[in-house]
């Protein structure tokens, strides 16, 4: 009985090279890293995310420092004044700052809860199918009937005293059936697929075959998905804190700004301007990074055969 | 096939009833129908008390469901709290209001889909398409209301400068309506802005969506034998191609048209327009818990009925069903 | 490996008996239709011995495959029985199927889904081992012994399975079938997804295999010459049920069934003198659909000699008096494929 050689060695040992084994994750992750776009947008969201997190330490003026004397002014250069003041004089990019780590708090803080709760329900239905699968779709269906914004604004409502945990948490409890519904169409095709199959057959359990073999094959839609969950969390937050039902004052938020803004809008145009565009860039960079992600695993796809 | 629709009806109409239930008690578990009320000190005591009286707020909560369900179906949704003014004339006004809203600016998000995601489809690769990449991510990041006031800055300093009135920036119409043709423009400038500013995701995702689309299909072996028989370019794309690529775009536009309707809650209150968004956020200010029990109604009504239409299409269309 | 609820071993000796196994899908709702049930298993009997191949062929959706995934649990019978060394597989709890895949094991059709991308070949092949208690030393050792036994280096565990060539992973599959040392092999079409000069490497490594460990192998094929040096006696479906059952030798030489009879004629001819003159058989009509199988002898729409009780009622497999085959047919005959043979 021949022993066989794979190809890759075969050529390695004719060039004298040395061939290391490369998982599918690796190929994955080299192959987002050529993707220019996704990676400059990731070290903008980085610098963004540290200017967030660092806010106290970045911004020359106090959230709340007001300079009656410094009221009103457009951007400029002397004084710091990056993003110009607001009418009680307060330094404006201080402010967008504070308001982005807010968002991006709520963000995060959404991103996990619904990608877990949504993952888990999404991988039982896609596993179990037949009527557990049906009643937990028939669930999240009903969650989908009424109209999200509403029941939002209504939750915060008659709920909320506008923290950002409490707006985080409200918004996980919608935003977890997006990827409920594609880990579990992942997890259906999945489980019909011979490897999970053999694995059964040579005695795992359904927790291990879930764990080991179907959730590292899910990972890569997940993982898309979640990010652009966070990007769709971004605007719905600021949508909600805009009209006043989201985070409320004196916690700092994007949507709140554009709203105080908005009376003065026509001319002292910076006030809606800088957080709207702060929103817009967040997202963009999300947006773009995620979709260089689905490049790679698109990649990483074809490579398995 | 009768036996289909006549089964899906069924099932829809009991989901609708269990969507009033939801919604009853659903509401009146977190909201209080005196709450705002009790706070205002212009009210006494005894009107309170007969308001009391007259909606059986001291009844058990299943007496009082039984009480909103014949209003819902008699009394048309009966009348709201603070002003005891009946809920349904203004509710359905507010409901047409919106349905034109969304129908135009829906209509035109594929209108403009369409162009952009055919010719970027077709003209892989180019400029355009590069172009109108960048404005799809974009439009993706774009928060609606943002982009409401932007266009609102906008018009108001066009209007400085040029002293033209282009676009109007709130309303649904000019306060002296003007007659015939003229009552069409007006219209139309009061809700160019709206329509805008409301179909930037669709356009976003519909033109990506149809874009792909195209790109599978004018790569696949039907629409190279189209080619092949000597059709032109044109004819290819539009008759073959697109015919294909489009059919499952409805399916989208389907899914989408629940983020649009919660879109109208915003744009209607910055645009100052009396639809079912505006409704909804003047109820949900006043915190009147009886119009926004109708509100939801309405609305899962509509989600509802939607779903049946197309669960009836699709059960016509996909021979698996017909036995 | 007897328990509590196993009957004694049969006094035939047979590995594997199928009575009556039957497996209808759907005929639940589907949205609010209901579509038809599809019956793909329509009653199916054979034993197996140990040691011994049975073929399992017919073409495309005539049920083999499903029989064989009945019959290793991975579906659910709606009627018959499986009775696997004793033990009744369609009735087994949980615990006691994991004792019976220890003896019993599955080659999937394709090698491009059937192994895990993620995941070395290594673990790949020490998962069984793993689950059934082996400690870590005996499996590395008993993973490199797996994989000479196909072919391959051991020092290749460490890659993945997108770095082997469609053979190659077919072996680590075989492989990983053979973990455990089972007294059965179910082979679901193992070589039809392979080019052909390899798929005889792979059914010599079989052949090699079965004489090294005594194994039996349920061999399912839709290729009647992939199977003809490999198979101690032939079962031949239809529909969804057997036609005919008999040694290589009957089957091949002298079958009775009219479909038998028909897939001969397809295979390709050896000898080259031979070639030309035999008469090709073509069926008419076409396959019906499982989910409205025709009544009485399911293949009597397209076959050439088909009479009025053919349409009523069902045969059974049933020993000719002269022949030592089953088959199933109310008008069997020899048909010799060769109208002459020039010496």
């Amino acid at each position: 009985m021949t022993i066989e050689p794979t190809a890759a060695t075969l050529i390695a040992e004719r060039e004298g090279l040395n061939v290391k084994p490369r998982s599918q994750w690796q190929l994955f992750i080299k192959r987002f890293l050529r993707h220019r776009v996704a990676m400059v947008s990731l070290v903008i969201l980085i610098a963004i995310v540290l200017a967030a997190l660092n806010a106290e330490r970045l911004t020359p003026y106090p959230f709340d420092g007001m300079n009656l004397k410094d009221s009103n002014l457009a951007p400029t250069v002397e004084g710091g004044h990056f993003f110009g003041t607001d009418k009680l004089g307060r330094d404006y990019f201080t402010r967008v700052v504070y308001g982005t780590r807010t968002t991006i708090f709520v963000a995060i803080v959404v991103a996990l809860i619904s990608t877990l709760f949504g993952t888990l329900v999404g991988a039982v239905a896609g596993y179990a199918g037949g009527w557990i699968d049906n009643a937990l779709m028939r669930f999240t269906d009903l969650v989908i009937i009424l109209p999200g914004l509403a029941l939002l604004m209504i939750m915060i409502a008659f709920l909320g005293e506008g923290s950002p945990l409490q707006v985080a948490l409200i918004l996980s409890s919608l935003l977890w059936t997006l990827i409920a519904r594609i880990v579990r169409a992942q997890f259906l095709s999945l489980r019909r697929r011979e490897f999970v199959e053999a694995a059964i057959l040579a005695g795992a359990s359904p927790w291990r075959v879930i764990w080991r073999h179907m959730l590292p094959n899910a990972l890569g839609p997940i993982i898309v998905n979640a990010t652009l969950t966070i990007s769709t969390a971004i605007l719905i937050e600021s949508a909600l804190s805009f009209i006043g039902f989201g985070v409320k004052p004196p916690t700092p938020a994007l949507g709140q700004l554009i709203s105080a803004g908005r009376g003065s809008m026509s001319t002292q145009w910076w006030l809606v301007t800088f957080p709207g565009l702060m929103i817009i860039t967040i997202c963009l960079t999300i947006n773009f990074i995620g979709d260089g992600l689905r490049d790679a695993l698109d990649a990483r796809q074809a490579q398995r055969s | 096939m009768l036996r289909l629709i006549v089964n899906r009806v069924f099932f829809s109409l009991f989901v609708l009833l269990a969507a009033t239930a939801v919604i009853f008690f659903g509401v009146s578990a977190i909201g209080d129908p005196l709450g705002e009320l009790r706070n205002d000190s212009n009210i006494s005591a005894e009107s309170l008390q007969r308001l009391i009286d007259r909606k059986h707020l001291d009844d058990p909560l299943v007496v009082q469901y039984g009480y909103w369900l014949k209003d819902m179906a008699t009394a048309q949704f009966g009348t709201d709290m603070k002003f005891d003014r009946p809920i349904w004339p203004e509710l359905s006004r507010a409901l047409l209001n919106t349905v034109q809203l969304v129908v135009l600016a829906e209509l035109f998000a594929i209108a403009m889909a369409i162009g952009i995601g055919v010719l970027a489809g077709r003209f892989q690769y180019s400029i355009f398409d590069y172009g109108t990449t960048i404005g799809s991510f974009i439009g993706y990041s774009i928060p609606i209301f943002w982009f409401a006031l932007i266009l609102q800055i906008v018009a108001v300093n066009f209007y400085q400068v040029t002293g033209i009135r282009a676009v109007y920036i709130s309303g649904l119409s000019s306060v002296d309506v003007p007659q015939g043709w003229g009552f069409y423009v007006d219209r139309a400038q009061h809700l160019i802005l709206p329509i805008i500013a409301l179909s930037v995701t669709s356009i976003a995702t519909y033109s990506r969506y149809l874009r792909a689309s195209m790109l599978e299909v004018i790569n696949s072996d039907y629409v190279r034998t189209a080619r092949a028989k000597g059709l032109s370019e044109r004819v290819v794309t539009l008759r073959h191609a697109l015919r294909n690529a489009a059919l499952p775009l409805a399916t989208v536009v389907g899914v989408n048209l629940g983020t649009v309707f919660g879109g109208t809650i915003i744009i209607e209150t910055i645009f100052s327009m009396p639809g079912m968004g505006l409704y909804f956020f003047n109820a949900l200010t006043t915190r009147d818990i009886y119009p926004l029990m109708a509100w939801l109604m309405v609305t899962a009504t509509m989600a509802l009925t939607l779903n049946l239409i197309t669960d009836i299409v699709y059960g016509l269309l996909d021979p698996r069903l017909r036995a | 490996m007897t328990g509590p609820l196993t009957a004694p071993a049969a006094a035939d000796g047979a590995l594997l008996r199928v009575e009556g196994l039957v497996k209808h899908y759907g005929g639940a709702r589907h949205g609010f239709a209901t579509p038809p049930a599809i019956q793909a298993v329509g009653g199916v009997d054979f034993t197996l011995k140990a040691g011994e191949t049975l073929g399992l062929v017919g073409e495309s959706g005539c049920g083999k495959s499903t029989t064989g995934r009945c019959i290793i649990g991975l579906e659910r019978p709606t009627a018959g029985r499986v009775v696997f060394d004793g033990q009744d597989v369609a009735t087994a709890s949980p615990r006691q199927l994991k004792a019976i895949r220890r003896d019993m094991q599955y080659v999937f059709q394709d090698p491009y889904s059937s192994l895990n991308p993620l995941m070395t070949v290594f673990s790949t092949l020490a998962e069984p081992l793993y689950l059934s208690g082996m400690r870590r030393n005996d499996i590395r050792d008993r993973v490199a012994e797996l994989m000479r036994l196909v072919g391959l280096a051991p020092e290749h565990g460490n890659r993945f399975p997108h770095e082997f060539s469609g053979g190659q992973r077919q072996r680590i599959g075989i492989a990983r079938a053979l973990a455990l040392n089972p007294k059965l092999l179910i082979l679901d079409e193992p070589v039809s997804a392979l080019d052909v000069s390899i798929q005889a490497q792979v059914i010599n490594l079989l052949e090699d295999l079965q004489d090294q460990f005594g194994l039996a192998y349920l061999f399912i094929a839709h290729d009647l010459s992939v199977i003809s040096h490999i198979c101690d006696r032939v079962a031949v479906m239809y529909l969804g049920r057997i036609v005919e059952v008999g040694t290589r030798e009957e089957i091949f030489e002298r079958a009775l069934h009219p479909y038998t009879q028909a897939l001969l004629s397809a295979v390709p001819i050896d000898d080259p003198d031979l070639r030309g003159k035999t008469q090709r058989i073509v069926l008419s009509g076409d396959l019906p659909s499982p989910a409205r199988p025709p009544s009485g002898c399911r293949f009597h729409t397209r076959c050439w000699k088909a009479q009025a009780n053919c349409k009523q009622t069902p045969p059974t497999l049933a020993r000719m008096h002269s022949q030592s085959q089953l088959v199933a047919c109310h008008y069997p005959e020899e048909r010799p494929l060769v109208a002459t043979i020039q010496a």
